[in-house]
């Protein structure tokens, strides 16, 4: 036995085989939880250096000149202003807000007599980005946040302007999202104006910071021009997302291999490879 | 034993350092697309500081931490780790000590060699998503424009740390 471990040690080509064939051989499940663990491991020196980014920035933001103080102050002021204006149109406001109470009234007792399931709805938790990871053949961020603030996997993940991506796994106090961009993930999508569903796929992200996405199953009488992009939002068919957040623009449509549908690149916000802080969207109940 | 076995651990962490300053490195520049992959930085000061279990010990790991940083299919970087390692120290430098006299293309050409094994391997498993050829090309630029500007440090800054440690262990011991 001893003499046979020699020659191995000898021969490290062998035991190179040997480590492969054993690691072919060991269960997915004890790889799976070999890699939440290294996760766990390295998620507090990602936290940390996340933290460390934000208070070089608070700090950054100490020794802002007063030229960069006043245009900030004319910003708020100008906040400020756009609020006390829709504080002024409160009344209509109000009856605006009635009259769409009523609304959900009625779809509701429409819903109940036609035996239909009502939307979906959910709870938004916010969360801070600890690290992005954008390579080339995957795109992922990481979160502050995990299961003890009640993420779950498959949640969908949104910010300001648009989707971001789901949940692909959740750890104690950490959660990686798995970025639309991927080229494995796969949603059902509107266009605006049109109740059809299409296929949204990830892309990739190219060099320069253009993330991009490719729109499949289109029907053959949409059109999209450089002039009249078509705008593509998320649709409540596929349950990961509520209906009508936006995915990104289509600036031209194609004829796919079969000639029955058309396919197209779709061009999703540059601000996806900036984000700092997301919306999960937690499903209620 | 215990020595190596220490110093081991020291070039692990030391490894794990540098790892998480990549990944820091790669989140700023994530609005540019570009993503700096480098895992044959942490090749040479294990082979050269350690004796060859722990070194493949210490690569294993570094490894397996690469897998969960980087996304990449559990047990390809502790496998292409390995396997570099052992053609460098068996074809290349059989007699090979101290990173100071390793030539500046040797660490570019195993990157290149690690990076080429994956761009293969997520072509033929799709579980991952492929690495188009675009992306490869421009991050495999600049990973080794990195690597020539890092190697040497991170080698210079391993041996200080094991110096250090060296050092302190001494000190303890004739304290003793």
């Amino acid at each position: 036995m001893g003499y046979q471990v020699q020659r191995l040690k000898k021969n490290p080509f062998a035991l190179l085989i040997l480590f492969l064939g054993i690691w072919w051989g060991v269960p997915s499940a004890w790889k799976v939880l070999l890699r939440s663990g290294f996760n766990e491991f390295q998620a507090p020196a990602w936290d940390l250096a996340s933290r460390v980014e934000d208070l070089s920035d608070y700090w950054g933001h100490l020794s802002d000149s007063k030229k960069t103080l006043i245009e900030k102050g004319k910003e708020v002021r100008r906040v400020g202003l756009n609020y006390s204006m829709q504080f002024q149109n409160l009344e209509s406001l109000a009856k605006e807000e009635s009259r769409l109470n009523r609304l959900r009234l009625d779809l509701k007792e429409l819903e109940s007599r036609l035996d239909m399931n009502s939307p979906k709805s959910y709870v938004p938790i916010v969360a801070r980005v600890s690290r992005r990871t954008l390579a080339g053949w995957w795109q992922s961020m990481n979160l502050r946040k995990g299961r003890g603030s009640g993420l779950e996997k498959g949640s969908g993940v949104i910010f300001y302007d648009g989707i971001v991506g789901r949940i692909n796994s959740v750890g104690t106090s950490m959660s990686e999202v798995e970025l639309v961009t991927n080229t494995r993930f796969r949603i059902v999508a509107h266009f605006v104006g049109d109740d059809r569903p299409v296929t949204f796929q990830g892309n990739g992200i190219l060099p320069g910071g253009i993330p991009t996405g490719i729109v499949l199953d289109v029907p053959q009488d949409l059109v999209a021009s450089e002039e009249k992009p078509l705008e593509l939002t998320t649709s409540e068919l596929g349950d990961t997302f509520p209906h009508g957040i936006r995915i990104g623009k289509v600036f031209e449509l194609e004829g796919d291999q079969n000639g029955l549908f058309k396919t197209g690149q779709v061009k999703l916000s540059p601000e996806l490879c900036k984000i700092r802080e997301v919306t999960i969207l937690s499903p209620k109940g | 034993m215990f020595k190596s076995f220490l110093s081991g651990i020291i070039l692990f962490s030391c490894n794990l350092f540098a790892l998480q300053l990549l990944l820091l490195l790669n989140s700023s520049f994530s609005s540019w697309g570009i993503s700096v992959y480098a895992p044959s930085l942490f090749l040479f000061p294990s082979l050269s500081k350690l004796s060859p279990t722990t070194a493949y010990l210490v690569l294993a790991l570094t490894g397996l931490c690469l897998d969960s940083s980087y996304c990449t299919p559990l047990g390809f970087h502790p496998f292409a780790l390995i396997l570099s390692g052992i053609i460098l120290q068996k074809m290349l430098f059989p007699n090979h000590s101290g990173t100071k006299n390793t030539p500046l293309l040797i660490p570019c050409l195993a990157n290149f060699f690690i990076c080429f094994l994956l761009f293969l391997f997520l072509r033929m498993d799709q579980t991952y998503g492929a690495w188009p050829l675009v992306n490869f090309a421009v991050d495999l630029f600049f990973s080794t424009l990195l690597l020539v500007l890092v190697v040497s440090w991170f080698g210079r800054f391993c041996e200080a740390v094991l110096l250090l440690s060296e050092n302190w262990m001494e000190k303890d011991r004739v304290e003793e």
